[in-house]
């Protein structure tokens, strides 16, 4: 957007920028294969890729999977975030807001500390608690007396999150420091080192589905961000749309989070950044959301899994980069927050 | 002349709280009515009403004689378009996709815009005389070029009926006399347009018809000359009004 409110972006240049950014998306799908730290840090060679059964089984078997994974999770995060941001009218929500980050963390930690720490127990209930988190905030948000819609349902989520950030502290001390808090703690730092073509095709069966309603749905995510009365004279049955496109989002949501953990401020940053490359239309937004997402995952990724001997958190790194380009984004475009 | 909207034996309650009482209108179709009243009164419960937001505690609301309940939510929604006050999106969409979102009610539920939709919405633009600032940030323009823009959305819409809460509201001079203008240029379209003002001047110079509420009562309908008196107004707005008649007709102040 210029000085005098002239926004810059036009079809033809959207469209460009769509193929550029889909272009950029799949050669970093490809690429990412060829990094790794095994058989040599950083880069494998094709001479190696295309020689050696191990490099082959590992690339298959492990760096594919996780390369999907991490492509998806982000993908899933980003639209996420869009649906909550539109739909609450706020440009400063995600899933970390609403109680649902906050309730799967809650629903790992009791499928590690008491529910005997299967793949299933703690993918299950974060899942649950996931849908649990969101329910609680908007029941507490229906009962609060004072405040608009929006600001009754940031504070009952800030509130509801609290509450399951403290039952996760009162698990972290309860469980068994040799065996469970080591898992737990790294399950809500946030990483995909365990992943499986098993849990990446679980992932996928309950996401692209998903990702499919919400880009269905793209063009009227601008209607339902519109004032009550707005979007009663142009909308049949408001509310059933709302619903299905919030319920869509956080089982896409508890799908990546149960196998990925905690992975913070994609679902904050990233539609913010698609709005400042193709405008705020979500017809546009969302699908440039959706690459974005995962192009920002991906390459998380790939450093959290490159870069050192050891893994480093993902949920640190995303969290790291993220607040620091809302930082940026802040500073340099005061219309971030809808507010001149 | 038909009528557009007939509305018999309304009555609405808040918590008990009786805001229209035994409410008996008819809007004929292509004309403008106003409505006004103090602050509370129920002028926008009325809008709401017969957007269908609210459903009467008794009575009933016809459009164009046929019950309003019995016209399915998707061809209510062609039917009658509203634009609320202080109507901004959250994000800064751009004015032509802002105005296209008002072709809502004629596409299925997963359909994209199309060119025909395009059209309409270009057309509306050009309406409201705001086709130069198609590519311009919504939440950038000043009151009264949202309010225009607004306006465009719903004529996108293309409904029979507009509803306007406090369209002149936040305006100046010019712009209230471009909205005022614009009102009248619609209504010669054949579209039925209801619009709420605490301006009894505003109604004065363009309603066919003006409605007078008083709390959980209809103090007066009929032309502005039948309305527009001093002991109506001021029994209307519990304050003494005075009425000067000009050449153009009734100009009211407070005393």
């Amino acid at each position: 957007m210029d000085e005098t409110g002239q926004m810059k972006t036009d079809r033809p240049k959207i469209r460009e920028t769509g193929v550029v950014m889909l272009a950029a998306a799949l050669s970093l799908l490809a690429g990412s294969v060829f990094l790794g730290r095994f058989p040599a840090p950083y880069v494998t060679a094709l001479s190696d890729l295309m020689s050696q059964d191990l490099v082959q089984q590992v690339v298959w078997q492990i760096r594919i999977p996780r390369i999907l994974s991490a492509f998806v999770t982000g993908m899933v995060l980003s639209a996420s975030g869009m649906v909550f941001q539109m739909i609450f009218r706020n440009p400063i929500v995600d899933a970390g807001f609403l109680g649902v980050s906050g309730g799967a963390a809650f629903g790992a930690s009791l499928g590690i500390v008491l529910l005997g720490g299967s793949m299933a127990a703690i993918q299950g209930s974060a899942a649950l608690f996931a849908v649990l988190g969101l329910g609680f905030s908007w029941i507490m948000a229906v009962r609060i007396r004072f405040g608009d819609w929006i600001l009754r349902l940031i504070l009952a989520g800030i509130a509801v999150s609290a509450l399951f950030a403290a039952g996760t502290g009162l698990l972290k001390y309860l469980a068994d420091p040799l065996r469970e808090l080591p898992e737990l703690t790294f399950w809500l730092l946030g990483g995909l080192w365990g992943i499986t073509w098993t849990d990446t095709l679980q992932t996928l069966a309950v996401c692209i589905p998903c990702l499919i309603v919400i880009w269905l749905f793209r063009w009227r995510l601008n209607l339902l961000s519109m004032q009550d009365e707005t979007i009663f004279s142009l909308v049949a049955d408001a509310s059933r749309e709302r619903i299905v496109l919030l319920l869509t989002a956080v089982i896409a949501t508890s799908a990546v989070v149960c196998k990925a953990g905690q992975v913070g401020w994609v679902g904050l940053i990233i539609p913010h950044i698609a709005r400042r490359v193709v405008g705020s239309d979500a017809q546009k937004a969302l699908p440039c959301s959706l690459l974005l997402g995962g192009i920002f995952l991906l390459l998380c990724d790939n450093a959290s899994r490159t870069l050192l001997s050891g893994e480093i958190p993902l949920g640190i790194l995303t969290s790291f980069i993220g607040a620091g380009l809302f930082l940026i984004l802040l500073l340099t475009r005061p219309m971030l927050l809808g507010r001149k | 002349m038909t009528a557009a909207v007939s509305i018999r034996n309304l009555c609405f309650s808040y918590d008990k709280d009786p805001v229209i009482s035994h409410l008996d209108l008819t809007l004929p179709a292509g004309t403008i009515t106003a409505v006004l009243g103090a602050n509370g009164v129920g002028k926008t419960t009325l809008l709401h009403l017969l957007l269908g937001l609210f459903e009467p505690d008794t009575g009933e609301i016809l459009f164009f004689g046929r019950p309003a309940h019995k016209y399915s939510q998707k061809r209510r929604k062609q039917l009658i378009g509203m634009v609320s006050q202080n109507d901004t999106p959250p994000f800064d969409l751009r004015v032509d996709e802002y105005v296209l979102l008002g072709r809502a009610p004629h596409l299925g539920l997963l359909t994209i815009p199309g060119d025909p939709d395009r059209a309409a919405s270009t057309a509306a633009l050009s309406t409201v005389g705001m086709t130069h600032m198609a590519g311009h940030a919504v939440t950038r323009l000043s009151s009264g070029e949202k309010q225009l823009v607004n306006m465009a959305r719903s004529l996108a819409q293309e409904p029979d009926i507009l509803l306007l809460d406090e369209p002149c509201s936040h305006l100046d001079l010019i712009n209230s006399r471009q909205m005022l203008v614009l009102m009248k240029n619609i209504a010669t379209q054949g579209r039925t347009v209801v619009f709420t003002t605490h301006d009894p001047n505003a109604a004065a110079a363009v309603a066919d018809q003006v409605l007078l509420m008083k709390k959980g009562e209809l103090v007066a309908a009929g032309t502005v000359a039948q309305t527009l008196t001093r002991a109506l107004l001021t029994r209307t707005y519990g304050g003494d009004v005075e009425v000067i008649e000009t050449e153009k007709g009734p100009f009211v102040r407070a005393v």
